[in-house]
C-alpha cells in the first residue's frame, strides 16, 4: 500500500535473495512457494530461494517477530521487504515485490 | 469431563478470587473484554506477575499491540518489575506487535503458525502456566480478513488448551453497555468472558468488573466496583466473605463515658459499627474523641479516620476538652489519618482504610465524617463503600464509631440515609433543642441491636472536660421533629401521636 515503485535499477544482473518462511508442508507452505518461485523466475540474473521451515527453527520465528505465515522475506535486493500469505495474487506479489516493470521483457 | 470439576487458578487479587469462586478456570483461557482505559492491560500484566510472584509460576506474554518496552515502563508505574522477571527466566514477551517501519503485505490466505510456533516454545522454554495475550483488537486491525484473524485465534487458544495453560486474552469494546467484543467473534473464542468497565456517572468514573460469563463454573453475578493502585494494581472491592460469619461477641466496651454505657445496659459491643448523627457542631467530633480517650484508658489501640479536620487541629480540640492525645499517641494507642476526601477515589480511600487497620491493628476504629466522603461520589459508589467499609470492620472485629452529618440544623431527617442505618449496630443522635429562646443540646439512643437501651431523650453540656450527658428532658416532645413543646406530663403521648400527622 504503501510502498512507492522504486527506480528500476540500471544493472538487470544485480543479485535476488528471498527466504520463504513456512510452517511444515502445508497446502499453504506448497502453495506460497510455487507463487514465489513462478514470479521470480522471469527475473534476469541470480535469484536465491531459501525456504526455512519454522516448525525446526521457531527461534527464527521468534528473531524476526513472525506472527502470519507463510512468510516471504526479500533480503536482496535492499530495503527488506515483507509479503505474508499463499502469494495468490502474481500480479500482486510481482509489485509487492518491485518485479513489475521487469518480469515481462 | 461431566464429574470432573473445573479446578481455579487464583489470580493473587483477594476481591477478584472471590468473585471468581477461587480464581481463573485452570487451563482455559478468559477473555477480559472493555473500552479503552477500562484496565485490560493493568488486568493481564497483574495476573501474569502476581502468579509469578505469589505462586512461583512462569507466564508468557504475548503483546500485539504496545512494544514490550511499554508494558515494562507501564508496569514499573505500577510497582510491577517485569524485567527483574524476565532476567530470572520467569517472564517471557512474544513482541507481536505491528511494526509501522517494517513493510509488510498480506497476499492471499495465511494462518499465525509464526506465532503458535513462537507461543509453544516460550511456554515450553520456562515452563509457563499462564499466559496473557494483549489484546486481540490490534490483531484486527492488522490484519483485514476478519473470518482468518477469528479461525486462526481459534487455533491458538486450542493451542494454549492443548499445553494445559490458564489464559486472559484481551478484546476492545466500543460501549461500557453493548456487545462483548467489537468484533462479534470475541465471545466464541473463549469460554468466559470478564468485563471491565470505566464508566462516567455523575462526573466521576467508576471501574468496575463482571463476569459474564463462566462456563460450567460458579462465579459470583453483578457488577462489583475496583481501582488500581501503585503496588497493587487492580483491587477489587468485595464484601469481606467471613463478614456475617464472624462470631458475634458479647462483650461490652467502655464507650467514654459513664452515661453513655449506662443508656445502653453496659457499653457498645466489642465488635460493632456505631454510628452517631448530628448536625454541624452538635457534638459528633466531641463524642470520637471521648470514645477515642476512652479506649486509651482502657489501654486499648485507637485510629482515628479524619476527613475534616488536621491531626493537629483533633489534638488540639481534644486538649480543649480536657482530653490529652499527644501522649497516647507516643504511647502508642492513638492514630490519626488525616486526608482530604478529594484526595483520592472513595475506592481507594476503602483500600487505605483497610491497609491502615491491617497494619496498626487497632480495637477502635473512628471515621470523621462519611459525610465528607459521601460528597466526593456517587450514590451507588457511596453505598458500595458503606457496605464494604462495614463488612470489613465486622470483619476485622473492632468496634467503630462513624458520624455523620444531618442535614437540618434542628431535628428531622433524623438519620442521614436509609441505607446505612440498616448497617449499623447502633445509631445515636444528637440535636439542637430550642426551648425558651435558648439552644440546648439533645443525645438519645435510637437503636442498639442486641441490647435493650435508654429510649429517652438525654440533654448534654460541654465544657472544658468533655461531654456530660445529664437527666431526660421532661415534659418536651417534638424534639426529633424539631419543634420541640413544652408538654404537660399527661398529655405527652397525646401530642407524639398528633406531631406524627403534622405536615412540615
Amino acid at each position: 500500500m504503501s510502498s512507492q515503485p522504486e527506480p528500476p535499477e540500471v544493472s538487470s544482473l544485480r543479485q535476488a535473495k528471498y527466504q520463504l518462511y513456512v510452517a511444515g508442508r502445508s497446502e499453504r507452505s506448497a502453495l506460497a512457494e510455487q507463487n514465489l518461485r513462478a514470479v521470480t523466475q522471469r527475473l534476469h540474473g541470480p535469484v536465491q530461494i531459501e525456504v526455512i521451515d519454522l516448525t525446526r527453527r521457531p527461534d527464527l520465528a521468534e528473531e524476526l517477530d513472525i506472527v502470519a505465515t507463510p512468510m516471504v522475506l526479500r533480503v536482496l535486493p535492499e530495503p527488506p521487504r515483507r509479503v505474508v500469505g499463499d502469494l495468490s495474487d502474481q500480479a500482486l506479489l510481482a509489485q509487492a515485490l518491485d518485479l513489475g516493470d521487469r518480469a515481462d521483457d | 469431563m461431566i464429574t470432573q470439576p473445573i479446578r481455579r487458578m487464583e489470580t493473587g487479587c483477594p476481591g477478584l478470587d472471590h468473585i471468581l469462586s477461587g480464581g481463573m478456570p485452570e487451563g482455559r483461557t478468559t477473555l477480559v473484554s472493555g473500552t479503552a482505559g477500562s484496565g485490560k492491560t493493568v488486568f493481564a500484566t497483574q495476573f501474569l506477575h502476581d502468579g509469578v510472584r505469589l505462586y512461583g509460576q512462569p507466564g508468557v506474554f504475548v503483546t500485539f499491540e504496545e512494544r514490550p518496552e511499554e508494558i515494562r515502563g507501564n508496569a514499573a508505574s505500577l510497582g510491577f518489575g517485569i524485567a527483574e522477571l524476565e532476567e530470572q527466566g520467569e517472564w517471557v514477551f512474544i513482541d507481536a506487535s505491528y511494526d509501522p517501519e517494517m513493510d509488510e503485505q498480506v497476499i492471499g490466505g495465511f494462518d499465525f503458525s509464526g506465532l503458535i510456533l513462537r507461543l509453544r516454545a516460550a511456554v515450553e522454554r520456562v515452563g509457563a502456566t499462564r499466559v496473557a495475550i494483549d489484546s486481540i483488537g490490534a490483531v484486527f486491525s492488522r490484519f483485514e480478513d476478519a473470518a482468518i484473524v477469528r479461525r486462526e485465534l481459534m487455533r491458538v487458544t486450542n493451542m494454549l488448551r492443548e499445553l494445559g495453560v490458564t489464559a486472559v486474552l484481551t478484546g476492545e469494546r466500543t460501549e461500557e453497555y453493548g456487545g462483548i467484543g467489537r468484533h462479534g467473534v470475541e465471545e466464541f473464542v473463549c469460554d468466559n468472558v470478564l468485563v471491565l468497565r470505566n464508566a462516567l456517572e455523575e462526573e466521576t468514573r467508576r471501574r468496575t468488573i463482571e463476569i459474564l460469563k463462566m462456563r460450567g463454573v460458579d462465579h459470583l453475578t453483578g457488577e462489583f466496583p475496583f481501582t488500581i493502585i501503585p503496588g497493587e494494581g487492580i483491587v477489587v472491592i468485595t464484601l469481606e466473605n467471613t463478614a456475617l460469619n464472624a462470631p458475634s461477641s458479647d462483650e461490652r466496651i467502655f464507650s467514654g463515658l459513664d452515661a453513655l454505657d449506662e443508656m445502653c445496659s453496659g457499653g457498645m459491643f466489642r465488635d460493632s459499627v456505631n454510628l452517631v448523627s448530628g448536625a454541624t457542631g452538635t457534638g459528633k467530633t466531641l463524642l470520637v474523641t471521648e470514645f477515642t480517650h476512652g479506649g486509651a484508658s482502657r489501654g486499648e489501640r485507637s485510629l482515628i479516620f479524619s476527613f475534616e479536620e488536621s491531626r493537629a487541629q483533633l489534638f488540639r480540640n481534644a486538649a480543649g476538652w480536657g482530653h490529652d492525645f499527644t501522649q497516647p499517641e507516643a504511647d502508642g494507642l492513638i492514630r490519626v489519618e488525616a486526608a482530604y476526601p478529594e484526595m483520592r477515589s472513595l475506592e481507594d480511600h476503602l483500600v487505605v482504610i483497610k491497609k491502615v487497620i491491617e497494619e496498626y491493628q487497632p480495637q477502635r476504629i473512628a471515621i470523621d465524617s462519611l459525610s465528607a466522603l459521601e460528597r466526593i461520589a456517587p450514590e451507588r459508589s457511596y453505598r458500595e463503600f458503606l457496605i464494604g467499609l462495614t463488612a470489613y470492620i465486622k470483619h476485622c472485629q473492632v468496634a467503630a464509631l462513624l458520624t455523620a452529618s444531618a442535614r437540618n440544623l434542628l431535628g428531622a431527617t433524623s438519620v442521614t440515609d436509609a441505607h446505612i442505618s440498616t448497617l449499623t449496630d447502633m445509631i445515636m443522635l444528637l440535636r439542637y433543642v430550642e426551648m425558651g429562646g435558648e439552644i440546648r443540646r439533645g443525645f438519645m439512643v435510637l437503636k442498639l441491636r442486641g441490647s435493650t437501651h435508654d429510649k429517652q431523650i438525654h440533654e448534654f453540656t460541654i465544657d472544658g472536660e468533655g461531654m456530660h450527658i445529664g437527666a431526660p428532658f421532661r415534659d418536651v416532645s417534638g424534639i426529633l421533629a424539631g419543634s420541640p413543646r413544652q408538654v404537660g406530663t399527661l398529655d405527652a403521648d397525646l401530642e407524639d401521636i398528633t406531631s406524627m400527622f403534622v405536615d412540615d
